[in-house]
């Protein structure tokens, strides 16, 4: 550490019991090139503010808890070098979440749209003495790209529609929805796009795309949410020629 | 108890005319331009009734024209019922009042093509 240099973060603090609004408060760090903004956080909760929350988990973007926003653009701290600002940076927690504590926010809205759009496997009967469920690698490329999400909320956070709208069910967890409906060996895709084709669902979408620019794993959500407007579309004609259009759906109300 | 968020929603038909406007617009609209804009009186239209002037008389040409002012203008307008939306304004009515502007544009344009 022989070339530690230092620099100035601005962290957003805001502990409800104390203070009225949320503040930025200036922390001087010593870094090096393979500084994260994860170990700088680390360093400062170890050396000079041990009242600093945020979450963290593995420290190799596999986990997806330590989004923040970096000078205003949602990122992974463990996978944000503070070489790539020489200048400083401004820490804030991710955008358009409530803030529970410093750059601790509430994810429970996004966790439930995660479960309301059945990310698993439905419908498939088979038992293990059936032996193993084969997929061709085809098969597996149709859906390999959107099982990369790892749950970090930083689409959620770039996306200007949730922000107006935080009902919409979000780029992750139609994402998620969707690689289970490009599954060969899932038989649910009519029941997730129950959800899917509601004014909440995809519609809300109106394909800005910040999404894909800023998730970490490459997963393309707003690809997949394009892709799931298009199903939506079909599932649209076929329920107006079934007669069954503006039939409520059994899923309990997500906003 | 009913409720609006969990019902399918009509976005699909207003999405679909936005998507073929879009594509017809994109396709269509740099030949228009470029050939009635500027290559027009090369095409020997000042003198007499050429290419372009023949094209439009025929079922297909006017067919083409109707298409093009109508899916634009769908594409357009639905374009700007989200733009409002996205900057908070004129809430009530914004979707109304815009599908009811390009439905009038749609009517507009095929009686003009039967008329003509």
């Amino acid at each position: 550490m022989a070339d530690e240099k230092k620099l100035l973060l601005k962290i957003q603090r805001y502990n409800p019991e104390r203070d009225s609004a949320p503040y930025f408060a200036p922390y001087e760090i010593l870094w090096d090139d393979q500084t994260s903004f994860l170990d700088a956080l680390q360093y400062l909760k170890d050396n000079v503010c041990p009242d600093l929350s945020f979450r963290s988990s593995c420290r190799m973007a596999i986990c997806g808890s330590c989004g923040v926003m970096i000078d205003g653009v949602p990122k992974l701290a463990c996978k944000t070098f503070v070489r790539n600002y020489p200048h400083g940076a401004t820490v804030e927690p991710l955008a358009n979440f409530p803030v529970e504590r410093d750059l601790v926010v509430d994810l429970s809205h996004f966790l439930e749209y995660i479960e309301a759009l059945k990310p698993y496997v439905i419908g498939n009967t088979r038992s293990p003495a059936d032996g193993p469920n084969t997929q061709t690698p085809a098969q597996l490329a149709r859906y390999h790209k959107f099982s990369m999400c790892i749950n970090c909320g930083l689409c959620y956070a770039a996306c200007p529609q949730f922000g107006l709208n935080p009902a919409f069910l979000g780029p992750a967890a139609i994402t998620l929805g969707h690689r289970y409906n490009l599954d060969s060996r899932d038989y649910g895709k009519n029941e997730r796009l129950r959800t899917m084709n509601t004014e909440n669902g995809v519609w809300s979408c109106t394909f800005v795309g910040y999404c894909s620019e800023v998730c970490p794993k490459h997963a393309d959500p707003a690809a997949a949410l394009q892709q799931c407007k298009a199903d939506s579309a079909l599932n649209f004609v076929a329920s107006v020629l079934k007669c069954k259009k503006n039939k409520e759906v059994s899923h309990g109300d997500k906003t | 108890m009913s409720n609006p968020g969990c019902k399918q929603t009509n976005e699909p038909i207003f999405w679909g005319l936005f998507g073929a406007g879009g594509m017809f617009g994109a396709i269509c609209a740099p030949a228009l331009i470029l050939s009635l804009l500027f290559l027009y009186p090369y095409f020997g239209e000042c003198e007499q009734a050429g290419l372009l002037y023949q094209f439009f008389q025929t079922g297909v040409g006017r067919l083409f024209l109707a298409l093009f002012i109508s899916l634009t203008a769908w594409c357009g307008l639905h374009r700007i019922v989200h733009c409002l939306h996205d900057i908070r304004m004129w809430t009530a009515g914004r979707a109304r009042l815009c599908y009811a502007l390009a439905t009038l544009i749609t009517v507009l344009s095929v009686m003009g093509i039967s008329r003509y």
